[in-house]
């Protein structure tokens, strides 16, 4: 499979979009709808990020591109703002009351839970890149 | 004199609800808590994707219920964000209802 990419201004609205982009990648690349899901959700959590906390709200570009490599579907998110240092967002505490349940943190939790692998990358030129990948064999 | 009874509202979502929607569905779930819904049970039946924003929205919506002495109950969950909510240990915090 030729890799697959879309760049998309930073802006929520293109959030249905993207998604559409990598069920569509997905598909041809033989992933199960339930993986689908799976990988959706959790590049929707990543490009989220760059939106709201890499460009904080301000106007940038963000690139999606999708591949397959050695069996696993890949999905590499890319910004160009503020870097993301995934060690300093704490992980939710499944087991915490509501009351004193932190609020945050649920989408680093979810990109992680939700794929087999994944990677931060943050360099001047390339930009901040998130790499998702996805087993195809386990999700037939 | 008995204590006043908490007063339920139900509001049915549909579709996706990512990062742009969890707004929306902030601003439904306050207008229906102002509005005197001490419990609030949300028709989950035709929702397709939920985000990690909008289950954020969610949970604020249950503090200020359960404060309230209500709480939010979720229905008709479709099994892909059950899923995503035991994944996170939130659907011991809502309440969920088969129908």
């Amino acid at each position: 499979m030729e890799p697959f990419e879309l760049c998309v201004r930073s802006d929520l609205s293109e959030l249905a979009k993207i998604s559409e982009f990598v069920a569509q990648s997905a598909r041809q690349a033989g992933a199960s709808e339930a993986a689908i899901f799976e990988i959706q959700m959790a590049t929707d959590e990543a490009c989220t990020n760059s939106m709201e906390h890499a460009y904080c709200g301000n106007a940038g570009e963000v690139r999606i591109c999708c591949w397959v490599e050695q069996g696993d579907f890949v999905v590499r998110v890319t910004d160009f703002g503020i870097r993301f240092d995934p060690d300093k967002i704490p992980m939710p505490d499944r087991d915490a009351p509501l009351e004193s349940r932190d609020i945050g943190g649920l989408g680093l939790f979810f990109m992680r839970q939700l794929t087999d692998e994944i990677e931060f990358h943050s360099d001047p030129v390339q930009g901040n890149q998130v790499i998702l990948r996805k087993h195809l064999a386990s999700s037939q | 004199m008995s204590a006043p009874q908490p007063r339920e509202a139900t509001y049915a979502l549909e579709g996706r609800y990512d990062a742009q929607r969890s707004a929306e569905l902030d601003e439904h779930l306050r207008a229906l808590y102002e509005a005197g819904a001490s419990t609030i049970v949300l028709d989950l039946a035709r929702v397709t994707y939920v985000s990690s924003s909008s289950l954020r929205v969610l949970l604020l919506a249950h503090r200020r219920a359960v404060a309230a002495g209500g709480s939010i109950v979720l229905a008709n969950t479709p099994s892909r964000v059950l899923s995503l909510l035991r994944m996170a240990g939130l659907d011991r915090v809502f309440g969920i209802r088969s129908t």
